[in-house]
């Protein structure tokens, strides 16, 4: 018995020691995937070391297409520009891919180049992760002047630039025409005002059956906040990365009791409703109108052949047009790339620029920041059938007015706990709306001041 | 027997001179290893490190910066979610402890005979707790849905106006609660093993003696199932207190903060915000919280628990 | 007379245990309920999963889904990997509990006292409180990325099961050790000969609860092996399906949870009996 203990003891130390060891190339059964990613790894680390050929490697949080599209385009064409330069593009959960970057930069893992949104992309600037390419950027104005107005506002302020946009991001209104001709509403129109929106969700409302009026609406306060800019109000930010304070004037009191009428009379789903399955509830066919992302046209033409959909651009108030601001983009690893600056930058200008050529036509998710070839993804969803949708993404690209989709700075989260639970007890239940909103802005004011 | 007599008698003083290495001490020690290692490193040298970080600033990425009583200030002082998790956690604990012994002893007690099919009844009811928690949430979450969970159709249908089951600040906790009464099966269990060790001559005893059922549950079966009583008592306060699987996978911390457990808060604040300092200090602040419940129950256990061989 | 209170108390015997069975059933309700559902969801396609009035029973059984949640979750891979971690956890979790209750059990050595307070009052610590600063031990050690945090703790004894082990431990009698100890046994060999065959409830039952523990484990996978994916375990391999940019496949989800605590269902039928013994160790009792 003792022996035979005593052996179960080595075996168990030494299978466990095997796998600890199992990370550094040993024979693991893998996936295809896997394989491939590795064997090009074992590859080029051998490589490495004989012709001086660096390898880069890039993390997203898209799907396995995009990813084997993005890997396409950088083996056929940067690396063929570039030929010291190989590009290994990894794949990482969506659940929790900021933790992942994390772990993996402070663990001094492989990885180069990430995807980021602008406001990850600020924190881990400010933590030291990703690097400032703000002197390079500076050297290279003619490329820096091709994004489209506004796109890099999100991605630098002052002198620091940390990080390239990408894809842009843009909100609108997707609709049903089915269900829109049932009841006789006319489609919406690129030049619709918020009034026009509103009418056509009184129309299709069903308080009875629990069915609201529009699904997705941005009710927070930066959603408040496209409607009274709209209207000629002041910006509720100042800028949208570290702004300096916060603003409430009249017409965002106005539009804060608008949309307290709408939520009472069952048009507006309440601050506390899940939209999880909105998107399904619209592929489904179940709903009629639908605030969502332009991401949601690359899954309809894929998913869903049989609907008859439309997409109209974010409507007008009475002095104009403001559209959220949401680029992700690319930032770099700031550990690694002090070693290779030169080569870094030029991976990174053509994952935000150049790479969308061919990865936009694989997966049409989102025109890219890139004046240059935005018109990939455009020409792409029109050969699908939906001009109209392609016309309504350009409407929204070309918009100059762009307000913050949610606080970018380092007390984002206690701003969002001062604000957030007597905001939403306001929005759904009412009360006193001016003095309720200047208090709370001037709360969080103090505690911006006090940092 | 007769050996060892004989054997001291021969030679008394022989029994104290034993190497050092064949004592009682050394051989403690030995065995004690994976303690020795794992107590110091994954207790010890965490406590410590995250208590030198509850003083400081730290991004969990480059080194802590002292800052002295700042985030015990914030938390305490500044924090406008803090008094309400704080509530919320403590409801959480101290109402579905009580209810869970409860519901887990009446449950034992209606499983405790062998009737027939009694042991797939057991398993059955075993059923939920199982089933990792990861699943258990995604299911409940499904179930729970404002407009297509199968408890809103059902009461739609019925005429009834839907519950905010997860969307609605005031019911939100109860909701939780009854995804861990669902989990009754595992204190049922323990309970029912308890139960079975109640030696049954005690219980003949009481029958000769002419107590009726109530009089035996509550003088024979209570009294000798108090150590289990407590046990189930201070793991299930214990656990009560750090909720955080219900927050992090089924309401992003609830409604309004109606759910934002403090073992939730603290994950954010670390995780979420990168404000790893901070977080330290609310985790000793929970552990202070917990440490301070569990020594009144145990202080106040020696009036009721019974212990047969202590 | 007597046949009259015979028949009287039979009647009342029965009516009790018809009883009995009743409210059993109806508290079972609720308990197996919800998992039929998640069943019958994983059956349905995608049109029933929501499809109003609900469909308890499907209309089209598509068994498909299964394999497509096979496929998308990776999950003969990841079941590999999961069983290989949790096997060695088991190993670990018996050997090192069994060594340290053992000592706290039986010997009488300086500081036995302290330990074993110490030992309980790690289970009061929150987990949150040690997470940060463990991973960066692991990663200054040079594991992140391997399994190895996974396992090691395991090796090292968790507290609640030394617990376990000490009670169990404390209720055989010391004559068994004199006995072998007078036979020339070194402590070793009375552990491994005599103690441990006579605690197989309680073997049992740490096994089966390692097992779940390590099976069921999301957040330790998600810290040390998020990056590669070929060692994912099966927790992080179905998260992956609920958290898509483009949507959850509900019946596939619920297919893959299903596949997902399946095997912890088979090893709690086949020990069901030592398990419930086992747990009969916290009162030093067996159970009928």
């Amino acid at each position: 018995m003792k022996k035979l203990v005593a052996s179960l003891m080595a075996a168990a130390l030494v299978v466990s020691s095997l796998a600890a060891c199992g990370n550094k190339g040993g024979a693991d059964t893998t996936t295809a995937k896997a394989e491939t990613t590795a064997a090009q790894k074992d590859e080029t680390t051998a490589a490495e070391g004989e012709d001086d050929v660096l390898t880069l490697y890039v993390a997203t949080w898209e799907s396995s297409e995009m990813n084997q599209a993005i890997q396409k385009a950088c083996d056929e064409v940067f690396s063929v520009k570039n030929p010291g330069i190989k590009v290994v593009v990894l794949d990482a959960s969506y659940s929790d891919y900021g933790q992942s970057m994390i772990s993996m930069i402070q663990a001094g893992d492989d990885l180069d180049i990430m995807q980021l949104g602008h406001d990850m992309g600020r924190n881990y600037y400010e933590s030291g992760l990703v690097y400032d390419w703000g002197e390079i950027a500076a050297n290279d104005a003619d490329f820096m002047a091709g994004f489209f107005p506004g796109a890099l506002d999100g991605w630098s302020f002052d002198d620091v630039v940390y990080g390239l946009p990408g894809l842009a991001n843009v909100y609108g209104v997707f609709y049903n025409k089915d269900i829109l001709d049932a009841k006789g509403i006319d489609y919406p129109s690129a030049d619709w005002t918020w009034d026009d929106l509103f009418a056509m969700a009184e129309q299709l409302k069903d308080p009875a059956a629990g069915t609201y009026g529009i699904y997705g609406l941005p009710t927070d306060v930066f959603g408040l906040s496209q409607i009274s800019v709209g209207n000629g109000g002041a910006k509720f930010v100042d800028r949208i990365v570290n702004p300096e304070g916060v603003t409430v004037d009249e017409e965002m009191i106005k539009a804060a009791e608008m949309i307290n009428g709408y939520i009472a009379d069952g048009t507006l789903p309440s601050r506390t409703y899940d939209g999880k399955d909105n998107q399904s509830n619209f592929e489904s066919g179940q709903t009629g109108l639908l605030w969502y992302g332009q991401w949601e046209i690359n899954s309809l033409i894929n998913n869903c052949p049989d609907l008859n959909w439309g997409y109209a651009p974010c409507p007008a108030g009475s002095k104009g047009v403001a559209n959220l601001y949401d680029y992700t983009g690319y930032g770099a690893n700031a550990y690694r790339t002090a070693e290779h600056p030169e080569e870094t930058w030029k991976l990174l200008k053509f994952l935000a620029s150049e790479a969308y050529e061919t990865v936009l036509k694989v997966s049409p998710v989102a025109a890219c920041s890139y004046n240059e070839y935005a018109q990939v993804f455009f020409d792409t969803v029109e050969a699908a059938g939906h001009a109209d949708a392609a016309e309504a993404v350009r409407v929204m690209m070309d918009s100059e007015n762009k307000v913050a989709c949610r606080f970018v700075a380092a007390w984002k989260d206690d701003c969002d706990k001062i604000w957030n639970t007597d905001y939403n007890n306001l929005l759904d239940n009412g009360g006193d709306f001016a003095d309720t909103l200047t208090k709370l802005a001037e709360k969080v004011n103090a505690y911006i001041d006090a940092q | 027997m007769s050996k060892e007599k004989s054997a001291k008698a021969a030679s008394p003083v022989k029994k104290q001179r034993k190497a050092w290495w064949h004592g009682e001490n050394f051989h403690g020690y030995i065995f004690m290893i994976p303690t020795l290692i794992g107590w110091p490193l994954f207790c010890a040298y965490p406590m410590i490190w995250s208590a030198y970080c509850a003083f400081c600033d730290w991004d969990g990425i480059n080194s802590p910066k002292w800052a002295g009583l700042k985030n015990f200030k914030y938390i305490l002082t500044i924090d406008p979610v803090f008094k309400k998790s704080l509530l919320i956690t403590l409801e959480y604990a101290l109402i579905n402890v009580p209810i869970m012994l409860i519901l887990g002893l009446a449950l034992a007690m209606l499983l405790n005979k062998t009737i027939r099919g009694i042991k797939i009844f057991r398993v059955l009811y075993y059923l939920p707790v199982i089933i990792p928690s990861v699943a258990t949430l995604v299911l409940w979450n499904f179930i729970f849905k404002q407009d297509t969970g199968i408890l809103n159709v059902m009461l739609r249908s019925a005429g009834l106006k839907p519950v905010g089951w997860l969307t609605d600040e005031k019911i939100v906790l109860l909701s939780l609660s009854i995804i861990r009464w669902w989990t009754v099966g595992g204190t049922m269990m323990i309970f029912l093993s308890g139960l079975q060790s109640v030696p049954g001559d005690l219980y003949e005893a009481a029958d000769l003696d002419g107590a009726g059922k109530w009089a035996q549950f509550r003088h024979i079966t209570i009294p000798m199932i108090t150590p289990i009583l407590f046990l189930q008592l201070i793991t299930g306060l214990i656990g009560g207190l750090q909720a955080f699987n219900e927050a992090s996978i089924m309401t992003g911390g609830g409604p309004n903060y109606g759910s934002h457990f403090i073992n939730y808060d603290i994950y954010q604040t670390a995780f979420g915000s990168s404000k790893y300092g901070r977080a330290c200090a609310e985790a000793w602040i929970l552990f202070i919280i917990i440490a301070i419940l569990t020594m009144i129950t145990f202080s106040k256990s020696e009036a009721y628990v019974y212990y047969e061989n202590e | 007379m007597k046949n009259e209170m015979r028949t009287g108390r039979k009647r009342r015997e029965i009516t009790a245990i018809v009883l009995r069975y009743v409210m059993i059933f109806v508290f079972m309700l609720p308990m197996i309920l919800p998992v039929l559902w998640m069943l019958s969801t994983a059956l349905k396609d995608n049109a029933g999963v929501f499809a109003t009035p609900p469909q308890f029973i499907p209309k089209v059984f598509q068994w498909g889904n299964f394999k497509e949640a096979v496929i998308q979750s990776k999950y003969l891979q990841r079941f590999g990997n999961t069983l290989f971690i949790a096997v060695l956890c088991i190993i670990g979790s018996i050997l090192s509990n069994f060594m340290v209750g053992y000592a706290l059990a039986r010997f009488k050595f300086k500081g036995r006292k302290m330990w074993f307070y110490l030992i309980i009052s790690s289970m009061m610590i929150p987990g949150m409180t040690t997470v940060m600063p463990v991973f960066r031990f692991w990663v200054a050690v040079g594991a992140y990325g391997t399994w190895l945090p996974l396992i090691l703790p395991a090796w090292l004894a968790g507290p609640f099961n030394t617990f376990l082990c000490k009670q169990f431990l404390s209720t055989i009698p010391r004559s068994y050790d004199e006995a072998a100890k007078i036979d020339g046994a070194t402590y070793f060999q009375i552990l491994s000969r005599i103690i441990m065959p006579l605690s197989k409830p309680l073997i049992a039952y740490m096994a089966v609860s390692t097992f779940q523990g390590s099976w069921n484990d999301y957040m330790n996978p998600l810290l040390y092996v998020i990056s590669k994916q070929d060692k994912w375990t099966l927790a992080l391999g179905i998260a992956r399906l609920g958290s898509g940019t483009f949507g959850i496949e509900w019946n596939v989800y619920m297919a893959a949870d299903i596949l997902y605590f399946l095997p912890i269902l088979v090893v709690f039928f086949i020990f069901q009996d030592y398990f419930m013994e086992g747990l009969g160790s916290m009162t030093a009792a067996g159970v009928k």
